[in-house]
């Protein structure tokens, strides 16, 4: 269920941070309280497709005695997306909460 | 180098090989994951984590492929563009007369039929069909390639003026370049393919 949404789920998780794989991973496992545990080598192959639709954009940084790392930044064209991902994921879960609590 | 991690990354290497620019990139990328993983569980169950090579290589493959459709259908347009554009020169400038022979046939209808196979191809591209983007491409270059060589037949035969071996020459480098260049971008969409239905 969770694969249909990862795009949202990623732009979601950089917001308006500049951040690697491992970080937007481990901030998912975080922030989802433990619930969305992603297998690892699927989130790479997301950024790569979300930077080739021009949603994010990535460069290499390499902190003084750190490892080099590719870190991943929305461009304007990914915070749009966000915010329709966003209408649309409240819209599509409001429609579920309707069904779900309605009683025949 | 030796361990768990490089010898995933030896294999992710091989598997990428399609790619030779996206397989440098996800070296240094994920090499850096694991290494920051492994801090944590070690190697062995970092690269496990991570997933089996095969997988990842096919999902970048996935992951690409809209952007590799979208470029092998703009070097065609542009090959397409490029040969009307020479095409047209070639007659204006070497005043080669019009006519109903076999080589203006070829030239103009190959011309047509290109453009129309690769307007074809940039509408399966959109619907991610690969096999029909390959297949309209190809079909797009051979007619680009007809056209082109009519054109230059016509040019030799009934071209006139100043510079004309040089213009004519200098025309069919560039088309001669450019269709390299499709060939190159049919070929990558070819090995990505491939990856696929492997």
């Amino acid at each position: 269920m969770l694969k249909g949404h990862l795009d949202a789920v990623l732009l979601a998780t950089i917001g308006d941070a500049a951040l690697h794989g491992y970080a937007i991973i481990e901030a998912i496992r975080t922030r989802s309280g433990g619930h969305f545990d992603l297998p690892e080598g699927t989130i790479y192959p997301a950024l790569h497709r979300l930077e080739l639709a021009g949603l994010l954009a990535s460069r290499w940084v390499q902190p003084e005695g750190g490892r080099k790392r590719r870190v991943y930044a929305l461009t304007d064209k990914g915070r749009d997306g966000l915010v329709e991902r966003r209408a649309g994921w409240r819209s599509f879960a409001g429609g579920i909460d309707m069904l779900l609590d309605a009683r025949a | 180098m030796t361990g768990p991690i490089a010898a995933y990354l030896d294999e992710l290497h091989r598997v990428l090989a399609f790619d030779a620019r996206l397989s440098r990139r996800v070296h240094d990328e994920i090499e850096s994951h694991l290494f920051d993983t492994a801090e944590h569980v070690g190697e062995a169950d970092a690269v496990r984590r991570f997933g089996h090579p095969a997988e990842i290589a096919r999902a970048y493959a996935e992951a690409a492929l809209p952007d590799r459709l979208r470029r092998s259908c703009v070097a065609a347009a542009m090959l397409g563009g490029t040969t009307l554009l020479l095409m047209r020169l070639r007659t204006v400038l070497l005043d080669i007369p019009g006519g109903s022979d076999a080589l203006t046939w070829l030239d103009r209808g190959g011309l047509v039929a290109a453009l129309l196979c690769i307007g074809a191809a940039w509408l399966f591209s959109l619907r991610q069909r690969i096999a029909l983007v390959r297949k309209a491409l190809h079909l797009a270059a051979g007619c680009l390639a007809l056209s082109a060589g009519a054109s230059l037949l016509r040019a030799f035969d009934g071209g006139s003026g100043d510079g004309a071996f040089a213009l004519i020459a200098g025309t069919a480098l560039v088309e001669a370049i450019l269709v390299g260049g499709l060939m190159m971008q049919l070929a990558r969409l070819d090995r990505y393919a491939r990856r696929l239905a492997a």
